[in-house]
């Protein structure tokens, strides 16, 4: 069996070729409309998953067993493409997704819409008329697509509609805001012979943004008639009836200025059209297949294979195997073509976001000033967070506190481990730990807000340096990042570091990285010791984390893991005013990420310590726990830290926010009781501690 | 002008998409669609998912799996190793054979 349902990815359509397995299995596909020729599309599939299939409009979810059974085969441009029955003139409407082009074929057509699919396809089709001045004319709404390469369905539909059914006219409509990505289809559309008419769509969008484009001078510089337009407001659409009429009665202006290709393929060029125009479809232009083969597409290769004699085909295979990065030369001429017009006709206003996050970026991404604003801002975020986040951290403590006390008075009667159990284990353990949301709260609103305005990518950008020092480069860039969100996706990010080295090297490094949930237990222990300085402790310990992050990465770049530099381009947002909604939804997932570990994790190691606490002799010093934290007091008491202290550190290894559910079912009210057993110094060694800890077991789970 | 795109990659000089086009001396929004053209030709790849590619890997049952991709970038493209044997090659029309 060839190709079979489960090698096609999620989006790609093809046609039933024949059904495999016994027969009920047979039966119940072919009852489900598994035919022999009929289309079907991959939506949606897990990797050896049930596939959810679209067939005859329709969607039907699989076992992976069922769909291999399916072959598969890829569908004709004959097939794919039917001419339509159409009266007057045909106007084939293109675009990229997301310019407008259904506006303005709502705009054109009006009521008058049919909806279908194309030929064999799940691809939908749209077509409608109008008349302009006693004529009639049809508009096909092509799929937006971004060229007219074969990558997608949607581009092969497409090319073949133009190429097969000849419409008078291609309006190809385009966004003003952002000509530079959509003149490429231009490009590509010049090529083929039919007429090309532009709608300048969103002019209203360009003129906001204060990008003037002088649509004159773009009809120049292309040669062909373009219509400015704002469709959302219904503006032009008057302009492109008439424009569409003069183009149809050939009265416009209409001389192409289409990209040449660079003269050092010329002759390559001319070669190729030599030996495939014998056998070229009829309906093709040979200069147009020459180009595409030169350009690597594949579906035309594939043409070409099957209609040519084996021995030229081998020529012509030899010949682009030969020119096979060709398409470098080829797109890189319509960039420069697109670059020209953009030149000729785009004026930017020298204040644009553009302009003013230049201005910013100079500053912001220099080495020392923008590592300076990096480590201020950082400072910040502290500073914000203890100052807004622990004073009302404070009254709810006392509160949880208070309603513990209240149950042991409430509940007297009762079994005292019971009241012991609610008052210090649930309210005691979980109840504190649930204290401290206002904290990570503001933590989260100044981290989402320094997201949200761009700034984040610039802090990236900037420890790329440092990364580059450790030899760390491209690929293991991204999941040292993701590391201070998490460590457990950074460690399964590194699976896209293809080399070995460089993954062990990242690997061994991330745990270093300070998580979210490390930070989040920072935030909540460290006011508890240093009062109105802890931002300045939780500064010293985020860069002595990361200094140590630094040197060890030098270290084991120097002695052990000395690799291949790969280099990556990152993509830095225009600076914005934040988002109050997308900051909301940012705080809103991970408070509810905690509140979830919380009643899950953090309530059940809560519950554990204080059982361990309390039995057998329902005092601490007798308890299991008491023995057990005896036997480690000569390794606490080196830390000068009490036993207790130094089990709450080890419960971290479960998820870092037990050290305060523990913490709290050992002490009770932590804010006010620790202090008295732990020295500010020895304070600072217990967060020190915390910091660079053996990472959570989800990590190490991961790591494995 | 996408050979020099590559070539540059292949340095590793520029990191910023911003600091790219200056280099080329084109406006950024040329070189994004550059650089999406070379990833659909296949020349370079984008790591960039805000860590949905991790969380459909592994993270299923992680509480936090919502939040944990602070500060990773929206597009970070690198070099393929096709977009790195390009890179490679000075001229054009090089014989894979000579």
């Amino acid at each position: 069996m060839g190709k079979s349902l489960v090698d096609l990815r999620p989006g790609e359509t093809g046609r039933v070729r024949g059904l495999e397995g016994g027969r009920n299995l047979i039966a119940r596909l072919a009852a489900l409309g598994f035919t022999i020729g009929a289309p079907v599309k991959v939506v949606r599939r897990n990797a050896r998953g049930p596939l959810l299939v679209g067939l005859r409009g329709t969607q039907i979810a699989l076992g992976y067993g069922e769909a291999a059974r399916i072959s598969i085969g890829h569908m004709t441009a004959e097939e794919r493409i039917v001419p339509l029955q159409t009266s007057g003139c045909t106007i084939a409407l293109t675009g990229q997704p997301n310019v407008g082009k259904s506006t303005v074929f709502n705009l054109l057509t009006g009521m008058s819409q049919h909806v279908g699919n194309w030929m064999g396809k799940t691809v939908e089709q749209k077509s409608g008329t109008f008349s302009y001045k006693q004529t009639p004319y049809t508009v096909i709404d092509l799929p937006g697509t971004y060229s007219l390469s074969a990558n997608s369905e949607e581009e092969l539909i497409a090319r073949d509609f133009i190429l097969r059914t000849k419409p008078s006219l291609v309006v190809a409509v385009v966004d003003a805001a952002t000509l530079e990505r959509n003149l490429y289809l231009v490009a590509e559309l010049l090529l083929l012979r039919t007429p090309v008419l532009l709608a300048l769509n969103m002019m209203d969008v360009a003129e906001k943004e204060r990008i003037k484009v002088e649509y004159k001078v773009l009809e120049t510089a292309l040669g062909i008639p373009v219509v400015p337009m704002a469709a959302s407001h219904g503006r032009g659409i008057e302009e492109l009836k008439a424009a569409i009429e003069s183009m149809i009665n050939h009265t416009a202006d209409y001389h192409p200025k289409s990209p040449a290709i660079l003269p050092v393929h010329k002759a390559e060029l001319e070669n190729l059209q030599q030996m495939v125009a014998e056998y070229v479809p009829e309906v093709y232009p040979t200069d147009w297949v020459a180009l595409k083969l030169l350009e690597g597409d594949e579906e035309l290769s594939a043409l070409m294979q099957k209609r040519m004699p084996a021995e030229n085909w081998k020529a012509v295979g030899a010949l682009l195997y030969q020119h096979e990065d060709a398409v470098l030369d080829i797109a890189g001429a319509r960039y420069q073509w697109i670059g020209r017009m953009i030149r000729a006709a785009v004026v930017e206003p020298p204040l644009s976001r553009m302009g003013r996050t230049s201005r910013l970026d100079h500053f912001l991404t220099h080495p020392p000033w923008g590592t300076l604003a990096l480590v201020l801002l950082l400072g910040g975020v502290f500073f914000l967070t203890f100052s807004i986040g622990g004073p009302i951290q404070a009254l709810l403590s006392n509160l949880v506190h208070r309603l513990g006390d209240a149950v042991r008075v409430w509940m007297g009667g009762s079994p005292s481990w019971i009241v012991e159990l609610l008052a210090g284990g649930v309210l005691g353990g979980l109840g504190m730990v649930l204290t401290f949301l206002p904290i990570l709260a503001v933590f989260y609103v100044a981290l989402g807000l320094l997201e949200d305005t761009g700034y984040m990518a610039r802090a990236a950008y900037l420890t790329d340096r440092i990364m580059h020092m450790m030899g760390l480069h491209g690929k293991s860039f991204l999941p040292i990042l993701l590391g201070f969100g998490c460590n457990v996706p950074a460690v399964l990010g590194t699976r896209i570091v293809e080399s070995k080295k460089a993954r062990i090297q990242t690997i061994l490094l991330v745990p270093f990285v300070p998580c979210s949930a490390r930070m989040a237990v920072v935030a909540i222990l460290a006011p508890i010791f240093f009062g109105s300085s802890a931002f300045l402790v939780t500064w010293g310990l985020v860069g002595g984390n990361l200094a140590i992050l630094v040197v060890l990465g030098l270290l084991l770049h120097r002695f052990a893991f000395e690799d291949e530099h790969v280099a990556f381009i990152m993509e830095l947002p225009l600076y914005h005013l934040p988002n109050v909604k997308t900051i909301g939804i940012y705080v809103w997932q991970n408070l509810v990420g905690f509140l979830r570990k919380a009643g899950s994790i953090i309530l059940i190691a809560s519950l554990i310590v204080w059982a361990l606490s309390y039995f057998p002799t329902g005092h601490i010093t007798t308890s299991y726990l008491g023995i057990f934290g005896k036997w480690l007091q000569p390794v606490s008491r080196l830390m000068g830290l009490p036993w207790q202290v130094f089990v709450g550190l080890l419960a971290s290894f479960a998820a870092k926010e037990n050290t305060v559910a523990t913490l709290s079912v050992l002490y009770g009210n932590v804010s006010t009781a620790l202090p008295l057993v732990v020295s500010a110094a020895a304070g600072l060694g217990l967060l020190a501690f915390q910091m660079l800890f053996v990472p959570c077991v989800g990590t190490i789970a991961a790591i494995r | 002008m996408i050979r020099k795109l590559l070539a540059l990659m292949a340095g590793g000089a520029p990191v910023a998409l911003t600091e790219l086009a200056q280099a080329l001396e084109v406006r950024p929004r040329e070189v994004e669609a550059m650089l999406r053209q070379l990833t659909e030709l296949g020349y370079l790849q984008d790591l960039a998912c805000k860590g949905d590619a991790n969380k459909a890997a592994g993270c299923s049952g992680c509480a936090a799996r919502n939040g944990c991709h602070v500060g990773a970038p929206q597009h970070l493209w690198t070099l393929t190793s096709k977009g790195r044997r390009a890179a490679r090659m000075k001229g054009r029309c090089v014989d894979p054979h000579a």
